[in-house]
């Protein structure tokens, strides 16, 4: 033998990969028909923006190594709570390790979707609300709009008065758990029926993988024909 | 997509010459093993002194037990030369279940790891009958009762291709070493539309066969590896038959060819014949040019319609003809579609064209260019597949991955998992 057998059976776990998670996240919706779209707002970013024919979704990423950044971590969800609504759908994608310690009341009451990744897996853990956008531009008085941007702008600071405090919660909470002599387990966000032991498995997957649109449509076997019975 | 999956999704290519096969954490490679079983002579006295001759070897064992060249032929069995293998055939469908069972053992992980069965894939020749996918079913049952499969599944060689490839509209043209098959594909393989060609590389050899003995190595035609040889080194697929023989005949130096086998004495020199090269690829594309009757007559087998499982496999009808026949199967709005993507796989449709001789030696997608234009289609696009040696395999993987856990098999549709223990 090769020795192609031996690198999974035995080694460790693999840390997320940033390339890796944005990977799996453009498969997601490029699947679903959206087109990836450049960011130009600002400058180096993790985030991802997607556009179909009437919809937009924008992904914005909280790298592993920011979660023990507490600046990083801040700056990720305020991106996150100042976007929602001006995308159809806004996600924020955090290491599953982080999401065990997150409350996700908040995000949902303000919108906002959110991933769980590890090195594995990108899983959709609370579905987006649906914004919708106008797509066609309205006349308005430039006092209307004016108007309309400050009460805007009201609703954003006091959302971002309200997550800086859960963040600040969140974060002496983090902090009091890194002071315990030992730290507890991953909590896994879901149930497991079955526990995988530590295999070392694809790092990702073949490349022959890349782009291969069967992927989309041998997923969807059986399904099409419950559809068609029903 | 299920994580099980990204470990335990499993492959098995049964090609005619090579059983390629291993998990979907081999990579871009498969392991390859050739298809093949060996029963060794247990009566034999060597065998009985070391008394450890087991009653079948398959892997890279086999040549540590080759016996006599006299045996070879009974003893050294290829299950899938044809592609097909008949019901009653015990000893082909012995080393099937051999070599399957090599391959699953191979890459059985630790007991310890959550293991619980391989989700394995197998392809086999678009032209299998029914009772091939319930031997091999029944092949998967047995290694799931030693927890080697969780479920299986067994997909089309053209379908696999079209999986490995990428593309979900298209025909696939695979040609063997015993036929070839032109099978259409929108998002699944369209069986009605099956053509099945009783011509493959083994037609090539034998011409290639007959021509070595027309120059005077009739000894060193007998013997198959030899004759392969000679054809992937000195064979040429001609553009134009008539017109690729008149300006080899006019300027024999530019053609000739010579042929030494490494590390003996000897040496194939077509010399002033070097213009037969052409007739090589001919054969294969199109045996019907009246310069192929002369060989006929003197005792080469013309490719016969034959009934192999269901189908019936045409023998002397040129490749254009038969993807224009099962494109002509489809429906009228999806035909444009399938020649925009006319791909070929396998060994067969590797020929050489050498720059000196590129107004005369073609490759295998422009040759099948100009047979459909002979037809009347124009505007194809025909295509070698990104990967032929890996591509059935790749198929295979992408299907195992993707396809859900609870797609149950069923016989009409010809798709879908059999829990292995069932």
């Amino acid at each position: 033998m090769d020795g192609i057998g031996s690198a999974w059976r035995d080694g460790s776990l693999a840390q997320p990969n940033l390339v890796n998670i944005r990977q799996r996240i453009r498969q997601r919706f490029t699947s679903a028909g959206l087109v990836e779209s450049p960011i130009v707002d600002n400058g180096p970013s993790p985030d991802i923006f997607f556009q179909g024919e009437d919809t937009s979704v924008r992904v914005v990423i909280l790298d592993e190594s920011g979660w023990g950044n507490r600046q990083a971590f801040l700056n990720s969800i305020m991106k996150a709570t100042a976007l929602a609504g001006k995308s159809s759908r806004t996600y924020l994608a955090l290491p599953k390790s982080a999401a065990s310690l997150t409350d996700a009341r908040l995000f949902h009451e303000r919108g906002i979707g959110l991933f769980t990744y590890d090195h594995r897996n990108v899983e959709e853990a609370l579905p987006a609300r649906y914004f919708e956008m106008e797509s066609v531009a309205v006349p308005q008085t430039s006092e209307a709009v004016d108007h309309r941007l400050e009460s805007e702008i009201r609703e954003l600071r006091a959302q971002i008065d309200t997550l800086e405090r859960t963040v600040q919660s969140l974060s002496e909470e983090l902090m009091s758990l890194k002071r315990m002599p030992s730290a507890p387990e991953p909590v896994e966000s879901f149930p497991s029926t079955r526990t995988l032991a530590p295999i070392t498995a694809a790092e990702s997957l073949p490349t022959f993988f890349a782009g291969n649109p069967w992927l989309e449509v041998l997923s969807r076997r059986g399904r099409e024909e419950a559809r068609i019975a029903r | 997509m299920s994580e099980y999956k990204e470990q335990y999704t499993f492959g098995m290519d049964f090609g005619t010459s090579d059983f390629k096969f291993g998990p979907i954490t081999c990579g871009d490679a498969p392991k390859i093993l050739r298809n093949r079983g060996y029963f060794p002579d247990r009566d034999s006295i060597m065998m009985r002194a070391l008394n450890q001759a087991p009653e079948i070897v398959v892997g890279d064992d086999v040549p540590l037990y080759l016996q006599s060249s006299e045996d070879l032929s009974s003893r050294l069995v290829y299950p899938m030369r044809n592609g097909v293998i008949d019901r009653g055939d015990n000893r082909s469908w012995r080393v099937v279940n051999e070599i399957s069972r090599f391959g699953l053992d191979m890459f059985r992980p630790k007991p310890e790891h959550g293991f619980e069965g391989f989700y394995v894939v197998a392809s086999l020749s678009s032209v299998s009958p029914r009772y091939m996918y319930e031997s091999l079913f029944e092949t998967m049952t047995a290694a799931a009762k030693d927890g080697l499969v969780k479920a299986a599944t067994v997909i089309s060689q053209p379908f696999a291709v079209a999986i490995g490839h990428g593309v979900t509209t298209c025909v696939v043209v695979e040609s063997g070493h015993g036929n070839t098959q032109v099978c259409p594909i929108s998002s699944y393989p369209i069986r009605s539309a099956l053509v099945a060609v009783n011509r493959g590389g083994g037609e090539a050899n034998s011409i290639t066969a007959e021509i070595l003995k027309d120059l005077g190595y009739g000894d060193l035609a007998r013997e198959e590896a030899f004759v392969r040889r000679v054809k992937e080194d000195l064979g040429l697929l001609p553009m134009n038959l008539e017109r690729a023989v008149k300006a080899a005949k006019d300027s024999p130096a530019k053609f000739r060819a010579r042929f030494k086998v490494p590390g003996t004495r000897v040496e194939v020199d077509f010399a002033e014949k070097s213009w037969q090269r052409f007739l090589i690829g001919e054969y294969v594309f199109n045996p019907q040019n009246e310069l192929f009757q002369s060989y006929v007559t003197r005792g080469m087998p013309r490719p016969k319609d034959v009934k192999i499982g269901d189908a019936v496999f045409e023998g002397m009808i040129d490749f254009g003809e038969a993807i224009v026949r099962s494109v002509e199967r489809c429906p009228v709005e999806l035909q444009p579609l399938l020649y925009k993507e006319i791909l070929l796989s396998g060994g067969n449709f590797s020929w050489q064209s050498p720059e000196k001789l590129r107004d005369f030696a073609t490759d295998a997608p422009t040759k099948m260019k100009a047979l459909l234009k002979e037809k009347g289609i124009k505007g194809v696009s025909v295509k070698m597949t990104k990967n032929p040696q890996h591509s059935v395999w790749h198929g295979c993987i992408i299907y195992g991955y993707a396809v859900p856990e609870n797609y149950g098999w069923n016989w009409e549709r010809m798709e879908g998992w059999l829990p292995g223990a069932a």
